[in-house]
């Protein structure tokens, strides 16, 4: 009884504002996919279809396109860290 | 003045609409004459590469990886060496799917620090038998990386320019003498030291027999010249005394021991490669840097040979006169940086027990 009042103690002093950020930043997350997935698929793939597996040219480039998309988004986020100063969003 | 009549009412132009129109046409003529030129000479590199591209990959495959290292021209800055690498060596990478990595050394020295440490590490990870630590890329918690793909080796290492070509060489050549053991632990060992001058040379079965019980051997009196015919056996790893930084190995059934402390070689050389960089500047050389802007192709062309070779991976190994290239740049090390960089400039060498186990990759 008292571990379920534990946990369920301990899963209220969780709850409100930790659950919320936490879909936020899933919704980031895939969103942040999606992203990828578009834009290095329009970039990498070609329309014309040859063959089921990817072609090396569009493995290297799809490879490059997502390092390239995740180190930008790093750079970004860092930077509006220190834009955003002090004060937090909202 | 009798005026010629022209079909359709039309003027003859007059003397400054001629002038102009003529300007006009003819830099536009250039401008698309150079475009057009350069764009089949790339096509003609492309021709040659792009089968390597539509070649399907595996899922666990991955695809070849180049360094490219780059350094500031003498007497100008870094983004002469990146445009020139953006401009002819990186589309033929890019339509012959091998993936590259541009490193730059800002200061000198760089490119060699990193090449020795790379070469150090790797030596490291032989003689201690395991993986070298950029293997473990693949993280088992990461969701991004669900799959461990066998990480690739660098498949090339490539120098721009005359200034990088000498740092990797120096790099390479240093990091087969710089001592396996990482600064931290260096001062541990005084009673080895000590005792360094009698080692004995033991050949080993295993290569990773650098235990202090070892150490038992050590009391042999035998010297390494009397010990180098002996070993007849190709591949041997000769460890001593537990003392990491004395190692000798044998290289292709012959026995290497030599006055410097630490030299061995890597179980593999990535192949290298020199592109040159003719890094036109000057006041004078302004009418040959126009001629050469509506004549792009030809340095495409030229380039292009050299990136072409990497992407088609055809080896042979480094001639002695592949060493110290590069002579033409030295025309164009201009201002006075540049000129104290070419007064002290020296021609590049390489020590041949390292040479002979580099290869570079074949141009047409």
């Amino acid at each position: 009884m008292s571990m379920f009042g534990g946990g369920f103690q301990a899963q209220q002093s969780v709850n409100p504002q930790n659950i919320a950020m936490a879909e936020q930043e899933l919704d980031m997350v895939t969103d942040l996919f999606n992203r990828i997935v578009d834009s290095c698929y329009t970039k990498c793939i070609s329309t014309e279809y040859q063959q089921n597996d990817l072609s090396q040219g569009e493995s290297v480039c799809i490879d490059r396109c997502v390092a390239k998309f995740f180190d930008v988004n790093a750079k970004v986020g860092e930077k509006m860290q220190q834009m955003g100063g002090g004060q937090p969003p909202q | 003045m009798t005026t010629r009549k022209l079909p359709f009412g039309l003027k003859a132009p007059s003397r400054g609409t001629v002038i102009f129109g003529s300007i006009v046409f003819g830099i536009s003529g250039i401008v698309y004459g150079s475009n057009y030129y350069s764009k089949q000479s790339h096509q003609r590199l492309y021709d040659r590469v792009t089968w390597l591209a539509d070649r399907p990959l595996g899922v666990r495959e991955m695809p070849r990886k180049v360094t490219i290292y780059i350094a500031p021209p003498p007497g100008d800055g870094m983004d002469k060496s990146r445009v020139w690498f953006r401009e002819y060596v990186k589309p033929v990478l890019y339509k012959a799917a091998v993936d590259y990595e541009v490193r730059e050394g800002r200061n000198n020295g760089d490119i060699e620090a990193m090449i020795c440490e790379e070469i150090r590490q790797k030596r490291k990870a032989a003689k201690e038998g395991t993986a070298p630590p950029m293997v473990a890329a693949a993280k088992p918690g990461s969701p991004f990386s669900p799959v461990p793909v066998q990480q690739n080796e660098i498949d090339g290492i490539i120098a721009i320019g005359r200034v990088a070509w000498r740092e990797v060489l120096n790099g390479l050549a240093k990091g087969c003498e710089a001592p396996l053991k990482d600064e931290k632990i260096e001062e541990v060992k005084p009673e080895a030291a000590a005792i360094a001058d009698e080692k004995s040379a033991t050949p080993e079965e295993t290569s990773n027999n650098n235990q202090p019980e070892q150490l038992s051997f050590q009391e042999e009196p035998n010297n390494r010249e009397e010990d180098a015919p002996l070993a007849g056996e190709p591949a041997v790893v000769v460890t001593t005394s537990g003392d990491n930084s004395q190692d000798y190995t044998l290289v292709d059934g012959n026995m290497v021991s030599e006055e410097e402390p630490a030299f061995s070689l890597p179980p593999s050389f990535p192949p290298v490669m020199y592109i040159p960089h003719n890094n036109v500047i000057g006041w004078l050389n302004i009418p040959y840097r126009l001629f050469l802007w509506a004549a792009d192709y030809k340095r495409v062309d030229w380039i292009g040979e050299y990136s072409v070779a990497v992407a088609l991976n055809e080896r042979k190994p480094l001639e002695k006169n592949e060493i110290d290239v590069g002579q033409a740049e030295k025309k164009y090390w201009l201002g006075d940086e540049a000129k104290e960089m070419l007064t002290n400039d020296t021609p590049i060498k390489l020590d041949d027990r390292v040479r002979e186990h580099l290869t570079t990759f074949v141009r047409s």
